[in-house]
């Protein structure tokens, strides 16, 4: 996997890209697949998308391994493999 | 620390029969326990408010009551504290957080008032973190002081149940979990601590956090008392649609002869070498019970991952209005809590679904589970409760990496999952809505408490707590008392 960060033109296009889809957060998805990780301005995105404003001057240490940590959750949800029929637990039964 | 020590560390099957019979004054055992609370919790910190007037009041109906001969059953004249996100009416009920330090209910909640309707005396409201979640520090009014080691924690979120279970402050306390917050203190405090059945207890009146995660249960000095406590507080109410009745029954004499136990293996692995034989001896004492003992592993889901998406999407909705208004940013003391909250908020709806069915599919895999065994068990808190340490200047961004911390951040050394406390049989319980009952099993070479917790298939309160009410009587853990040790 390149571990490289990528750069702003890179992302931009990512951004580009994933318009179509309408979500940062499929950009996110995508370079934290190929990167392993999220670059401040991916990060600096999502924060602006959840409308999050970084005010002390070291929250993005403790904020992006967040970021990364959510998307990298997304991430096993989705590959998580489950029959077709299964519904939802909507109404919550634990007696069921 | 004698301070009424020997009347105050008694039980409820001690004291209500003492009670029930006139030779001990319910107004006397409440004044006891209110001097020992005034002369101790300064070290604990496990009361925001002490209802003096209001316990005196309630101890003095009580004794009337039971001189004229309406005695109304167990709970008469017992003193009893609750976790502060339960409301009770003209009593400030502060959930933990700066944000409603000044809030002020004008109903009780279900809980209360079954156990008020039972004869109860409340001492007062006690401690927690705020909304429900966090470190050591995250609670306005400070840290809560583990009893067995005053610098060390007692996990959260029920830090004061805990605390007030342990410190014999109480007969009992109520607390409240969404991913571990009473069998987390419970295991770090030396006491029993029963969660039920998701739905079985009512919620009315008490602070959301996950809807569908939340429960109210008892802490206590034995397991029977906490299945005397839950035989009163549980039952449908329709104030609250997910609460349902069902049949209850414990048996303390029943016979544990060929009952299934799954000893969850990875859990029993991860035991650290200082108390593996602790544990030995555990597994060793349900078998002479005449248990069957078999290693299990859990079916493979991501517990910790569901666990998280739900509580924190569902935690961020409930407080959104505040966080709109910028309120709650404001009087988090754990800065990243929101933050948390709000991150898991970026799943697109369709993955929250997905979500949701692999939670479905866990409740499915864990009822086959059950039919091969009675109860699950587990070590819990295993390397004893961790020291308060005073963290640095808050940042926004401090705390846990990966989403925010817990809503009852276990640290305890149970292995917690991603998604909270106590590793993948606690969080497994919690996504599932089973009932969990925590035992104290012994004590680290330093005195700290650790602990083995049982959860059995939804429903099966009563067997889950006669197990492990077994387990406790074969051992004498549950005899030995706080020491207040600096």
């Amino acid at each position: 996997m390149n571990k490289k960060p990528i750069s702003r033109r890179s992302f931009s296009k990512i951004i580009a890209g994933s318009f179509l889809t309408g979500s940062v957060v499929e950009a996110a998805v995508q370079e934290q697949q190929r990167t392993g990780s999220l670059s401040d301005d991916t990060a600096m995105t999502l924060l602006d998308h959840l409308g999050y404003k970084p005010t002390l001057p070291d929250e993005m240490k403790t904020l992006k391994p967040m970021l990364e940590t959510t998307i990298r959750n997304l991430q096993t949800i989705r590959d998580f493999q489950l029959p077709i029929a299964l519904e939802p637990a909507f109404v919550f039964h634990p007696e069921r | 620390m004698n301070i009424n020590e020997s009347l105050c560390v008694q039980t409820i099957d001690q004291l209500a029969p003492q009670i029930k019979s006139g030779k001990l004054s319910p107004v006397a055992l409440t004044q006891a326990y209110l001097e020992r609370i005034e002369a101790l919790d300064p070290k604990v910190n496990c009361f925001i408010t002490v209802t003096k007037n209001l316990a005196l009041e309630q101890a003095k109906k009580a004794e009337e009551e039971i001189k004229a001969k309406k005695y109304k059953g167990p709970l008469h004249g017992i003193p009893y504290a609750v976790k502060d996100l339960l409301a009770t009416r003209g009593i400030r009920t502060t959930w933990g957080s700066r944000l409603f330090v000044n809030q002020v209910p004008d109903h009780d909640g279900a809980v209360v008032e079954k156990l008020r309707d039972a004869g109860g005396v409340l001492l007062g409201k006690l401690s927690m973190t705020e909304l429900a979640g966090g470190p050591p520090n995250a609670a306005f009014n400070g840290p809560v002081h583990n009893p067995w080691k005053l610098d060390h924690w007692t996990t959260g979120s029920s830090t004061g149940p805990g605390a007030c279970a342990a410190a014999s402050f109480a007969v009992f306390a109520i607390g409240s979990e969404t991913t571990a917050s009473i069998l987390g203190p419970a295991s770090a405090c030396g006491v029993a601590g029963f969660r039920p059945t998701y739905g079985r207890v009512s919620r009315y009146g008490c602070m959301p956090l996950s809807w569908t995660m939340d429960k109210l249960g008892p802490l206590a000095r034995s397991v029977s008392d906490c299945a005397t406590v839950f035989q009163v507080i549980h039952g449908a109410d329709p104030r609250d649609p997910t609460a349902v009745s069902a049949p209850f029954a414990f048996d303390s004499k029943a016979k544990m002869t060929g009952r299934r136990i799954g000893i969850v293996k990875r859990e029993f692995d991860q035991v650290p070498a200082k108390a593996k034989s602790i544990y030995e001896d555990a597994v060793k004492v349900l078998k002479s019970l005449g248990c069957v003992v078999e290693e299990v592993d859990l079916p493979d889901y991501p517990y910790g991952i569901v666990s998280r998406f739900v509580w924190q999407v569902e935690g961020g909705t409930v407080f959104e209005q505040y966080a709109r208004k910028g309120e709650l940013q404001e009087a988090l003391i754990n800065k990243s809590k929101w933050f948390g909250w709000k991150a898991a908020m970026l799943i697109p709806a369709a993955d929250y679904m997905k979500v949701l069915r692999i939670r479905h599919a866990i409740i499915l895999e864990t009822n086959k589970l059950f039919q091969r065994f009675d109860v699950l068990v587990a070590p819990r808190n295993t390397t004893g409760a961790r020291p308060i340490v005073t963290p640095p200047t808050q940042t926004a961004g401090a705390g846990a990496p990966g989403g925010g911390a817990a809503p009852d951040a276990d640290a305890g050394g149970g292995g917690g999952g991603a998604g909270g406390g106590g590793g993948n049989l606690g969080t497994l319980g919690n996504v599932a809505g089973l009932p969990g009952v925590s035992v104290p099993s012994g004590f680290t070479d330093t005195g700290l408490p650790v602990a083995l917790n049982f959860v059995g298939a939804a429903m099966t309160d009563g067997k889950v707590l006669e197990t492990a009410y077994a387990y406790e009587q074969a051992t004498s853990w549950h005899e030995r008392h706080a020491t207040f040790t600096e």
